[in-house]
């Protein structure tokens, strides 16, 4: 799977720099799914988690010229700018309906009390690949990664300290590549 | 700079997390040119995030795809000839250009040279007839593009649980290796059994072991003996011509498994065992817990 993505990523890429329609429909069909997942993971209900890969995508097709292959493959960086605009949703969301200005820290708490409802998830897969990862590593991923928090907001958050954050990260991502790289093997 | 060191420092992890500071992205980046480890590290690192956020996917419905489409809005006029070259899928769009063409034949003032009246709306015929096995196509691509994705699914599945499987397998056969090894030790005459005990009276200690004095294995079979202060170890002596030959450092096992120790020669006269430092001693100088003649 990884391998075929990476041989098609510099001619996509190369399509929607000239705008390419079809090419942006294959990016469509490729990680719409993807995005999908992740967005649903921040917001609360399907219906927004839909607006915002809408918004999401007309950002990525119009200003596609800002993405750098050099600071990294298209997927993260598609995935930073749903991500972003799913944290924006719910904010602007709060703003409407609370009718009062939240700061920033607050607005992390509301991330995580929107999104800790859990979606379900079709993938028969999914349940022995994601369990594979010890729970404390789990959570981390998600904040940091599919939340956007910083590591003293997690810190905060999961009340654990600075340090061991910053340990932490390094061991559940190597977990992940062992369990990753035993999927390739037997594959 | 030690790369290796740089790379475990979990810089690396944090980079790709987006959560270093500025000047840390570009020292990164900086080393990242300059050496390939560095390179292979963080696609590896963003490899392992994005097939992990790949497990999430979810397939949003059908009809997203088109509300993406259309809030595209109209193709640049510069990438017209290719999309000429290749319809969109598109009723709203192909609606919008014949509706466009329609406008024109009516101003016949703007009708580019050589196009009749009859042009448009056979052309028109055709684009629908186009759109509709175009977005009949789409369907059947979204239908096997989902049989695809459970199919893969599925594939992942049978992988965790093959290789599961073979760790469990594995496992038993280290087992069974441990459990034949006792069984042939056990069952050979070649093997003397020696019964090492306590020096004090009172004292819970007591080893068994089996040795060949033919070939000379030595094998720790059961130990009682009390638990280690830290940084020490047991080490067992083979007396040989009165002299203690050490036979090697141990931890008390807590399994039924045979433990290994050093051959001793034929002309042991017996096995002892003191508490040594826990990189052994070439003479024993701790105190003597156990000791068995043959």
């Amino acid at each position: 799977m990884s391998r075929h993505k990476t041989i098609a990523e510099e001619e996509l890429v190369l399509m929607l720099r000239q705008q390419d329609r079809k090419g942006f429909e294959y990016l469509y069909d490729r990680y719409s799914a993807a995005l999908y997942g992740v967005v649903l993971r921040i917001v609360r209900t399907e219906e927004l988690a839909q607006d915002v890969v809408q918004e999401a995508f007309v950002k990525i097709w119009r200003n596609f010229a800002a993405y750098e292959k050099a600071k990294g493959t298209l997927f993260t960086w598609m995935l930073n700018v749903a991500r972003n605009t799913a944290i924006d949703k719910i904010r602007s969301q709060d703003y409407r309906q609370q009718a009062q200005i939240q700061d920033v820290s607050q607005s992390v708490g509301i991330i995580d009390r929107q999104a800790s409802v859990e979606m379900p998830v079709n993938h028969i897969g999914f349940e022995k690949f994601v369990s594979q990862l010890k729970p404390e590593h789990r959570i981390l991923v998600d904040y940091l990664y599919f939340k956007g928090y910083t590591q003293s907001e997690v810190s905060e958050e999961l009340n654990i300290p600075l340090g061991t954050v910053k340990t932490r990260i390094k061991t559940a991502i190597g977990h992940l590549r062992e369990i990753i790289s035993i999927d390739e093997h037997t594959g | 700079m030690d790369i290796q060191d740089y790379i475990s420092s979990g810089i690396i992890e944090s980079y790709v997390l987006d959560l270093t500071s500025e000047d840390e992205s570009r020292e990164v980046e900086a080393l990242a040119a300059e050496h390939s480890a560095i390179r292979d590290e963080i696609a590896a690192v963003r490899l392992a995030l994005e097939v992990y956020a790949q497990q999430f996917a979810q397939t949003p419905p059908p009809s997203l795809k088109n509300r993406v489409m259309a809030a595209l809005g109209e193709p640049d006029e510069n990438t017209q000839p290719h999309a000429s070259g290749m319809p969109q899928p598109f009723i709203s769009v192909a609606e919008g250009e014949a509706s466009q063409r329609e406008t024109i034949a009516l101003n016949p003032q703007n009708n580019p040279p050589g196009i009749g009246y009859a042009a448009p709306r056979r052309f028109a015929y055709w684009s629908i007839a186009a759109s509709i096995l175009l977005v009949a196509s789409a369907l059947a691509n979204v239908f096997l593009y989902n049989r695809l994705q459970k199919a893969e699914t599925s594939l992942t599945q049978a992988n965790a649980d093959q290789l599961l499987l073979a760790r469990e397998k594995q496992a038993l056969q280290n087992r069974f290796g441990s459990v034949m090894l006792t069984a042939s030790v056990v069952s050979n005459p070649e093997y003397k059994v020696v019964n090492l005990l306590a020096l004090e009276k009172g004292m819970a200690a007591a080893v068994v072991l089996y040795w060949n004095p033919q070939q000379g294995d030595v094998y720790i079979a059961s130990n009682k003996l009390p638990p280690l202060p830290q940084g020490k170890r047991y080490q067992l002596w083979a007396i040989v011509d009165s002299k203690p030959v050490d036979a090697g450092v141990f931890e008390p096992k807590k399994d039924a498994n045979l433990l290994a120790m050093k051959n001793m020669p034929a002309d042991a006269a017996a096995f002892a065992i003191t508490m040594e430092d826990a990189q052994g001693s070439p003479t024993p100088t701790g105190k003597m817990y156990v000791m068995g003649k043959i």
